[in-house]
């Protein structure tokens, strides 16, 4: 009789095994191919304009502008136009710029108040290394942060290991605020 | 019949594992040193444009026809880096925006712009062969398309299960639509060439860590690092124990 029952319940217990490794497997996939994007730029537009539809603008990048903004960056920005969105009053703008950390591309959201960045947000990364940017208690360091002298004026503390991404949001968030400063009053 | 001593026993394994680990402890050494030095050496920089390895790598052979547009002529430099494609859009040599391969499309939207879509991203380019802007999906760009096509003065996005996405380059918005495309207004479609290369850098890591043979290679390079626990134990034991 407990013959008969061994290797059922042996088998049972392979199954369960199986299961749960699967189901392992299946939830390590599924975090490793949904870790790239950490919000959309709607979902950023929401959480920072959440009570009035914002404007959609764009400024275009000049021979002038770029040269200016090279020292920020370390080059000159690509491309010819960068699109922004502002709240109706103008005290608010929301910038979604991208920056290479050490092979592709970090997209970046800055939310700028008054000249002042009021927060930083990882929308986007590509790279192996380096996503610790993205934690709050790291962006929380942009808040306030003003441009002074081509420089951010708050201090901003490094991540051991993830430098090129902290020099990419560094620059960004730089060169949101020489942005944010080129742009008429409403 | 006499017990063998358990340290003897053990020494015979140290050796015969020692031996069975030498290449593979070799090769760790010296991948490992270098990647200390990546910066130094410019491991990152020298591309290996061999057949060999782009085939091991699965990565296209580079194609003598270049990506034109507005008569200017754009490459496609692709290279792995762990287990992402990298992929730059050249125009004169000079890099004009990120690209994940594979190019499905591209078109000259007017006198002024042109569209490239990469895999993950709608790059614009001005007639001068400067980047104009980047529409990524998670700004709004319909995911899975794979072809352009153009009505009138429209760009239409095509997605694989046949869906059409009208696609508003001013303002980045996308509106599905059922408009069909004059075929005779297409101006579709323009074969990019797909410069693949590995740099050493991403042969090295490969190398180091046995993902160069696939998981097979992974499993073995985990086995070996348990395997020299080992040695270094018996080894200690060996040596505390040596007859004096």
């Amino acid at each position: 009789m407990s013959r008969a029952v061994a290797p059922s319940t042996a088998c049972r217990r392979h199954h369960w095994r199986r299961t749960l490794y699967q189901l392992l497997l299946a939830a390590l996939l599924t975090a490793s191919a949904q870790a790239e994007v950490y919000l959309t730029g709607e979902q950023f537009t929401q959480r920072y304009f959440p009570e009035q539809q914002p404007l959609a603008g764009q400024l275009w990048l000049t021979d002038e502008l770029k040269a200016a903004a090279a020292p920020l960056l370390g080059r000159q920005p690509s491309g010819l136009r960068v699109r922004y969105q502002r709240s109706p009053d103008g005290q608010r703008t929301a910038w979604i710029l991208n920056e290479i950390g050490k092979e592709l591309p970090i997209t970046i959201g800055v939310v700028i108040d008054n000249q002042q960045i009021s927060a930083v947000e990882i929308l986007a990364f590509r790279e192996s290394r380096g996503w610790e940017v993205r934690f709050p208690a790291y962006t929380a360091q942009y808040r306030g942060a003003q441009l002074q002298q081509q420089q951010l004026s708050n201090h901003i503390d490094g991540i051991t290991g993830a430098t090129l991404s902290v020099r990419a949001v560094n620059a960004v968030a730089k060169l949101a605020l020489f942005y944010a400063q080129q742009l008429e009053p409403i | 019949m006499a017990k063998k001593p358990l340290l003897s026993s053990a020494m015979r394994w140290h050796s015969r594992v020692g031996v069975a680990l030498f290449w593979l402890l070799i090769a760790l050494s010296l991948s490992g040193i270098a990647l200390n030095h990546t910066d130094r050496l410019g491991l990152a920089k020298i591309s290996l444009d061999h057949s060999l390895v782009r085939h091991w790598y699965g990565l296209a052979e580079p194609s003598e026809q270049p990506l034109t547009l507005h008569q200017r002529h754009y490459q496609l430099s692709a290279h792995r880096s762990g287990d992402t494609t990298v992929g730059t859009l050249v125009h004169g040599g000079q890099r004009v925006a990120s690209c994940t391969p594979p190019i499905h499309s591209a078109l000259e939207l007017s006198n002024q712009l042109a569209a490239v879509l990469c895999a993950q991203e709608l790059i614009l380019l001005h007639r001068d062969g400067q980047l104009f802007d980047i529409w990524q999906p998670l700004t709004g760009l319909p995911t899975g398309l794979v072809a352009l096509e153009k009505l009138d003065t429209q760009l239409i996005g095509r997605t694989g299960d046949g869906r059409l996405w009208l696609l508003d380059v001013e303002q980045f918005t996308a509106t599905a639509t059922t408009a069909t495309t004059d075929p005779a207004n297409e101006f579709v479609a323009v074969a990019a060439d797909q410069a693949s290369s590995v740099s050493l850098q991403t042969l090295l890591l490969d190398l180091h860590s046995g993902r160069l043979f696939g998981r097979a290679g992974i499993w073995v390079v985990d086995i070996a690092g348990v395997l020299f626990c080992l040695l270094a134990l018996t080894g200690l034991w060996g040596f505390i124990r040596r007859p004096r």
